[in-house]
């Protein structure tokens, strides 16, 4: 059986398959390699997946998560420190580097650190070499780095939230891991495995989905992918053991995906109807590039209607 | 030249849009596992990413001989004088596929690469042992494995060289569709990232579909 968090390895889609065999190639060789994808696509495991089919195999596998540490304690988790460095440094500490000598360093949310610790880890980056907080000591350490992210590592350069010396630095090899919505075919396969082991982990009839569940399951954005799909297998599995599951019985939100993509809160300060709807206007005129016909459809208006507006708003004659 | 070598060539140009999109990468990781000297040097840079695209493209051509050779049987056997016409008309149709495929309007066509997996399953471990490529020679090799890893638009390009009726034609048609290839696979090796950024936009890629859809008609109709 399949452990419940090994679900993100498993795909048949010809976009999820072409990933495996790239980063089954990029496991052979050395080289830095840079996980861009949303949240619950599997980038740690894929990561882990490389350093086993790594020369790297035999020695450890290092995994943080730059967005958990605190600024503080960041510098000591990465590079260590030395006892006394600080109020309760009560022994030395090698820190997670000089724990993946040797093997792999995996830094999960990579956008997510401190500009002082980005200038750190680029020296080490560049030169292998690194001094542990409180340390005169400069150590050295060999390691792979596999980094993940999120976020747009570009934009964040351009903010001035990350480094571009870095951002170059990390993005040598950058791999898309296609969100569960881009590849086709695994939402059904997913649910069916997933589905199985969880009846039989909680000792239950698996439901069977109808038809239309599933193409609407099948057409879901899946925000959260797979961690979400597992989630909702289960959820499905508890309520309707056994049974049937048509559309109607799956979640508000997957449910009625199509009607209401959105929602809008009305501030407390009121709005300026006028002013919302010139906006909501130019914007979709912005969208479409100035083609009225196709800003009018994204608006739900007919084209008259949309002229109408624009004129009444002396937008564009 | 033929529309047919026209289309295989232009192929691969716009099919590459798709390729660097799913597998762009792997230029990117062969070129930078190169030792750090080599990447140093422009020239002997290019070299290598030269003898690793040799190699895949002569891959792609034996490929294409092998089909031309098998198609030449079955034209002989479905009809000797209709099944020219036969041919060409499912290579039109499949080049349409790819179109529609191109653009993202027919996901499906995709699936064709698990044709492929076995064989790929066989090369693989030969290619891991020539990683990181350190000569020349190694690069050339491990280009001839990577033409036969397995990808959609491959495969359907080689189901056209079937209907090429020589092993002759069917390796030129495979030849110059990797040549197609060859300006944006090579330009992935260096700008991974500008590269596949182009190739993931929806629009140059519905461009490329519809070229594809109108010379595939073009060469049905001068062809007939």
């Amino acid at each position: 059986m399949n452990k419940p968090d090994n679900y993100e390895m498993q795909g048949n889609s010809p976009e999820f398959t072409a990933l495996l065999r790239s980063l089954d190639i990029a496991a052979a060789t050395d080289v830095a390699v840079l996980l861009l994808g949303e949240s619950g696509t599997g980038k740690e495991l894929l990561a882990r997946q490389i350093h086993r089919n790594s020369s790297r195999s035999d020695a450890p596998f290092i995994a943080i998560n730059c967005a958990a540490l605190p600024d503080g304690l960041a510098e000591s988790e990465f590079f260590g420190h030395a006892k006394g460095a600080f109020t309760g440094a009560v022994a030395d500490n090698p820190g997670r580097i000089s724990q993946a000598e040797g093997g792999t360093l995996f830094l999960d949310e990579v956008g997510e650190m401190s500009l002082e610790i980005q200038a750190k880890l680029l020296r080490f980056l560049e030169s292998g070499e690194f001094q542990p907080v409180g340390s005169l000591r400069q150590r050295h350490a060999d390691v792979r780095l596999i980094a993940a992210t999120n976020a747009d590592l570009r934009k964040k350069v351009e903010q001035g939230n990350f480094r571009e010396d870095l951002y170059y630095r990390l993005n040598i090899v950058p791999f898309h891991v296609p969100p569960l919505r881009e590849r086709s075919g695994d939402v059904a396969l997913l649910m069916k495995n997933i589905t199985r082991d969880l009846a039989a982990r909680h000792q239950l009839d698996p439901p069977v989905y109808t038809r239309a569940a599933m193409k609407c399951l099948d057409s879901y954005a899946w925000p959260g992918n797979v961690r979400e799909l597992r989630n909702l297998c289960e959820r499905m599995l508890i309520l309707f053991s056994g049974r049937e599951i048509d559309e109607g019985n799956l979640p508000r939100e997957i449910r009625h995906q199509h009607q209401s993509r959105w929602t809008f809160s009305l501030p407390d300060t009121g709005i300026k109807l006028e002013e919302v709807e010139k906006e909501l206007l130019q914007q979709a005129l912005e969208k479409t590039g100035g083609n009225q016909s196709k800003a009018a459809r994204i608006l739900g208006l007919t084209r008259y209607a949309f002229i109408y507006r624009l004129k009444k708003y002396q937008l564009q004659t | 030249m033929e529309i047919g070598y026209l289309g295989a060539f232009l192929m691969g140009l716009f099919g590459t849009l798709h390729c660097v999109g799913m597998c762009g990468s792997i230029m990117g990781v062969l070129t930078f596992s190169l030792p750090q000297e080599t990447r140093r040097h422009p020239g002997r840079l290019l070299g290598y990413l030269g003898y690793y695209n040799i190699g895949r493209v002569l891959s792609y051509t034996l490929a294409g001989s092998l089909a031309g050779a098998f198609g030449a049987g079955m034209l002989l056997t479905i009809s000797p004088q209709y099944g020219h016409s036969i041919l060409l008309l499912l290579a039109t149709f499949l080049m349409i596929a790819v179109g529609f495929y191109l653009a993202g309007w027919f996901p499906g066509l995709a699936y064709v690469e698990r044709a492929g997996a076995p064989v790929w399953r066989k090369l693989e471990p030969l290619g891991k042992k020539l990683l990181p490529v350190k000569s020349p020679l190694q690069a050339l090799l491990y280009g001839l494995i990577w033409g036969w890893l397995p990808c959609g638009l491959v495969y359907s390009a080689l189901f056209i060289a079937l209907g090429q009726g020589s092993p002759l034609s069917g390796g030129v048609f495979m030849f110059l569709f990797g040549l197609g290839t060859l300006p944006s696979v090579m330009a992935t090796g260096v700008f991974a990232e500008q590269i596949m950024r182009f190739a993931r936009n929806p629009r140059m890629r519905i461009i490329a579909g519809i070229a594809l859809i109108l010379l595939a008609l073009a060469g049905l109709i001068i062809n007939w």
